[in-house]
């Protein structure tokens, strides 16, 4: 992977995540991915179901499930090292400096408790406020996130609200105490069509009004090209490409990316105007690979690309974060 | 506790206090139903047995009175039969039996010859102390050894608890009962080796608490080993569940320190299959504590059953019997408003 | 939202699984098979059902008969390797011809509970409405009244002989059972098997016992293990108590027999219930690891 040198006149990434390796007993399931998020900015981690994303949405806060772990790399956020750093000052960090949406709204609330009593929970945990100014607080909230009549919603249980509802209170409990970074997992995938434009105008609207950066774990690529700033395509634990987004959708130049793109179902798309261009093949377990992942697959593949994994480099700029950088060897630009 | 919240009374408008109001109607109503609908039909059926059970006993109240007074002609017998209503038909009967037992009028006992009633009820106050006290128990330590599992999951020390629990799993209770007994007080002497108190030595205050808390001390563990392992499996699979629940992801998002998230959100939510599934045992807890009492000669429903079975007091064994099932009946009941005050999914 | 990845129609997306626990589903030597817990458990199960056999064969005659000079320790004199009692009988005998009654009555008590429990359950998860709710009642009144109590009643009725024991543990044992069955059949009935039978014109006799039953069998048979061990719990309790055949011996009878001695010939109580615990014990874990082959479940060993 690609090492860079931060160039000191450039104002300082919020997250920074550097040469990440994320491993099962058995397998590695990140194999190293580099990237950077500005301060402010949204940057969206796309792939397909088991690439990695959400893995590494995890690792950033150390939320893995209890088999993985991190092997490798660095998570610098504030001047620390995330992945190393203690329990104690990640505990201050989640929730504050760096927060969290989870994918499945009906699972993430506590069943048990009420979801003012959730919100509550996490002002309460990184501030010192009065009981009544905590409750204020919450009501607060409930009425940015756009949940109605937040004094009676305030003592019901989570089964009281629909899958809407209780995402936003997530956002609310994410937003609760203005943290810098926003990691969202999916935000929108177990959502209604309908209600997922509203949560997506949300999100952005709070992260303008707090200047908050976001983290957007997606598969979604209109999403992307709608809300996001920059745009990270993962495939089998790599980052494959990494752009701005106006460059990406203008002209993707991994030979993944360019299947996605021209996969997915565009405005002028009609069945008799043809099939859908397919990426052939299925993505194979991450473990065994030599060369490129995406080889087997790749239209443009030639027999190097089995043998050595192809090197992330950088053009237009020669910071890994804000230039265009492609996992290739039959690319050039 | 989310009742942290609820003692903000000032704060809380009309509003929010009428949906409380809804939320207690709802709660009588789902009482009310489930005495009504599941326990009286419960309750009928056990007398009804109770009486067919009567009717298959040899002999009959006419005999056991005779028996107590010595001897009787044929005459009298009849007479006897016909004053107690034993030639009337089957259903008359049994409407009979219905109403008095109903009315806890359970006959009279031929051992000791006082109403059935109250020669239990001196000795269900001792059953009821062992049951309970096991029960607690019981639950305390399976919860916390469950717990302990959970959090453990599939290392060592999870590896040795399940194999102490199987073993607690597989003993029976009298027998611990036995080997505490040969350990703590042949061996060691610490603790008394029979009887609920002190007999002879008359005792008030706190010295009292202490004589009857240290003659409960074994009785109730012995009782409670096999149910300790029951509920520290439940919990441990029930942890486990939880842990994997997306909340607990979320709530660790949140920078909550690992003790908040195990107290708080994960045994909150894990002891409420536990508590639901600790009420299907309480007859099983009966039942064991007969043998226990036994074994370490504690005055209570068991030593009485055994001696009614000897001396054939039919209407004693009976009345045991229905008493019995009424505690299980009221204890489930009890139970079953606690796992509704925990879980507040279920709704009328 | 459709996937990313349109694949061509003949190879699915398959994600890759990270190649965690050694627990494969290959049927070469699965991860039960080499669990040495489960192989102790099999050999302990397996030499008491022997000794139980062949009881008359090692220790021919009664072993309610005196043997020896009494209360010898064990170990003391080897002719008598687990010691005599208060009346000299030979305790290794009384523990093998005990093997006998507790096991037989442990074992057929669970296939009496079995068999009413599966025909309850199976018939009101199967057909619901008011058969099932009648059913349930029932099932319910048993589970309320203590197990023991009934018991004794019922001994009080008969005379205490093993078929009877065997019956009064049976009828108390059977609730738990049907729970079971009910809520199997409840859930299989729905299932598109049983709906391709009836199409096909299936009786109801043969839907429940060739297409349903079969299906229902494994969490049964788990549950059956369980009904075995507390059978022999329950024997052990009820002979201990005096009241179970006088003229068997049953490791519980040895035990209410050594009771008199506890304080200081403590084995003839100690021994008995040893063989009680090995034998539930194995029992115990087999059923568990049953339950594990039947129902794996990701960290819930």
């Amino acid at each position: 992977m690609n090492m860079h040198t931060p160039l000191p006149q450039r104002p300082f990434p919020v997250l920074e995540v550097l040469d990440l390796q994320v491993a099962f007993p058995g397998s590695v399931a990140v194999k190293g991915i580099t990237f950077a998020i500005e301060e402010g900015k949204t940057m969206a981690l796309v792939g397909e179901s088991g690439c990695g994303k959400s893995l590494t949405a995890f690792s950033i806060l150390r939320l893995l499930p209890p088999t993985a772990s991190i092997s490798g790399g660095q998570v610098v956020f504030d001047g620390l090292d995330l992945a190393t750093v203690s329990g104690r000052k990640l505990r201050e960090i989640r929730g504050k400096g760096i927060s969290m949406i989870l994918q499945e709204p009906m699972t993430s609330l506590n069943p048990v408790l009420t979801i003012g009593a959730q919100v509550a929970e996490v002002i309460r945990r990184h501030e010192r406020l009065s009981r009544s100014k905590t409750r204020q607080r919450v009501l607060e909230l409930l009425d940015l996130v756009g949940i109605p009549d937040p004094q009676r919603r305030y003592d019901q249980f989570p089964h009281n609200f629909s899958g809407g509802m209780r995402q936003r209170v997530m956002i609310a409990m994410a937003v609760a105490c203005n943290p810098r970074l926003l990691i969202a997992d999916e935000p929108t995938t177990a959502l209604d069509v309908t209600i997922q434009a509203q949560v997506m105008e949300l999100l952005n609207r709070l992260r303008k009004q707090l200047s908050m950066a976001m983290l957007l774990i997606t598969h979604d690529l209109g999403a992307v090209a709608q809300w996001a700033d920059r745009v990270a395509v993962m495939y089998a634990g790599r980052i494959v490409e990494q752009a701005s987004v106006d460059d990406f959708f203008a002209a993707p130049k991994h030979p993944y990316s360019r299947g996605l793109l021209g996969s997915s179902v565009g405005d002028d798309a009609h069945y008799t105007r043809g099939r859908l261009t397919e990426i052939q093949g299925s993505i194979v377990s991450a473990a065994g690979e030599a060369g490129c992942a995406f080889a087997p697959r790749c239209p443009q593949a030639v027999p190097t690309c089995r043998t050595a994994p192809p090197e992330l480099r950088t053009f237009n700029r020669d910071v890994v974060r804000t230039g265009w950088s492609i996992a290739c060897s039959q690319v050039s630009v | 506790m989310r009742n942290a919240d609820r003692r903000n009374a000032s704060d809380r408008d009309n509003g929010v206090r009428g949906h409380n109001q809804l939320a207690s109607i709802q709660s009588a109503k789902r009482i009310v139903r489930r005495v009504g609908v599941q326990a009286v039909p419960t309750v009928f059926g056990i007398i009804a047995l109770n009486f067919l059970l009567l009717k298959l006993m040899p002999g009959d109240a006419a005999d056991a009175i005779a028996g107590m007074s010595g001897s009787a002609t044929v005459e009298t017998m009849e007479a006897l039969r016909r004053s107690l209503g034993l030639d009337q038909s089957t259903i008359t009967q049994l409407i009979a039996y219905v109403t008095n037992v109903a009315t806890f009028n359970l006959g009279v006992s031929s051992n000791y010859g006082a109403p059935v009633i109250s020669v239990i009820m001196e000795r269900l106050p001792n059953t009821l102390l062992l049951m309970l006290s096991a029960f607690s128990l019981a639950l305390l330590f399976g919860i916390v050894i469950g717990w302990a599992m959970a959090v453990f999951a599939n290392r060592w020390p999870d590896r040795l608890l399940t194999t102490g629990v199987l073993l607690l799993y597989s003993a029976p209770g009298f027998w611990v009962g036995l080997m505490a007994i040969v350990l703590f007080s042949a061996h060691l002497g610490w603790l008394p080796s029979g009887g609920s108190e002190t007999i002879g030595v008359p005792l008030t205050g706190l010295a009292k608490l202490r004589d009857r808390a240290v003659h409960l001390v074994l009785p109730a563990a012995a009782l409670a080993t096999f149910f300790v392992a029951i509920y520290a499996r439940l919990t441990r699979a029930s942890m486990l569940e939880v842990l994997r629940q997306d909340f607990m992801r979320a709530a660790a998002a949140k920078g909550l320190h690992p003790i908040v998230l195990q107290f708080r959100h994960a045994l909150r939510n894990a002891l409420i299959p536990v508590t639901t599934v600790a009420g299907l045992h309480l007859a099983n807890l009966l039942s064991g504590a007969i043998v226990v009492e036994t074994v370490f000669n504690w005055p209570g429903l068991g030593r009485l059953a055994m001696n009614s079975l000897i001396a054939r007091d039919f209407n004693v064994l009976l009345g045991i019997l229905f008493l019995s099932s009424i505690i299980v009946i009221v204890t489930n009941i009890a139970i079953d408003l606690i796992v509704m005050w925990l879980d507040p999914r279920i709704e009328a | 939202m459709t996937d990313m990845v349109a694949n061509s129609p003949t190879t699915p997306v398959v994600a890759p699984t990270p190649v965690t626990t050694s627990r494969s589903k290959r049927w070469s030597l699965p991860a039960y098979m080499r669990d040495p817990f489960l192989w102790v458990g099999v050999a302990i199960l397996l030499s008491a059902f022997v000794l139980a056999a062949f009881a008359g064969v090692i220790y021919p005659g009664d072993p309610l008969d005196m043997a020896g000079p009494p209360l010898i320790w064990p170990g003391e004199d080897m002719s008598y390797p687990l010691g005599t009692d208060a009346l000299g009988r030979d305790l290794a005998a009384g523990i093998v011809h005990g093997a006998r009654v507790s096991l037989m009555v442990g074992v057929c008590a669970a296939m009496l509970g079995l068999l009413i429990g599966t025909t309850v359950g199976a018939l009101a998860g199967y057909f619901g409405g008011v058969v099932d709710n009648v059913l349930v009642r029932l099932t319910e009144l048993f589970q309320t009244i203590p197990t023991l109590l009934l018991v004794i009643v019922i001994l009080a009725i008969g005379n205490p002989s093993v078929p009877l024991i065997v019956f009064a543990i049976g009828i108390a044992s059977w609730p738990m059972i049907a729970r079971l069955t009910r809520s199997q059949f409840m859930s299989l009935r729905e299932a598109d098997f049983v709906m391709a039978a009836r199409g096909l014109g299936y009786g109801t006799p043969r839907i429940i016992l060739r297409e349903i039953l079969p299906n229902a069998l494994p969490t049964i048979v788990v549950a059956t293990s369980v009904l075995v061990a507390n059978g022999i719990l329950a024997e052990a309790g009820l002979s201990f108590l005096n009241l179970g055949d006088p003229n068997q011996v049953s490791w519980g009878s040895l035990i209410g027999n050594g009771r008199t001695m506890l304080r200081t010939e403590w084995y003839l109580t100690a021994l008995p219930g040893l063989a009680i615990v090995l034998t539930v014990l194995s029992i115990n874990i087999i059923g568990d690891r049953l339950t594990d082959i039947l129902n794996p479940r990701s960290g819930a060993r």
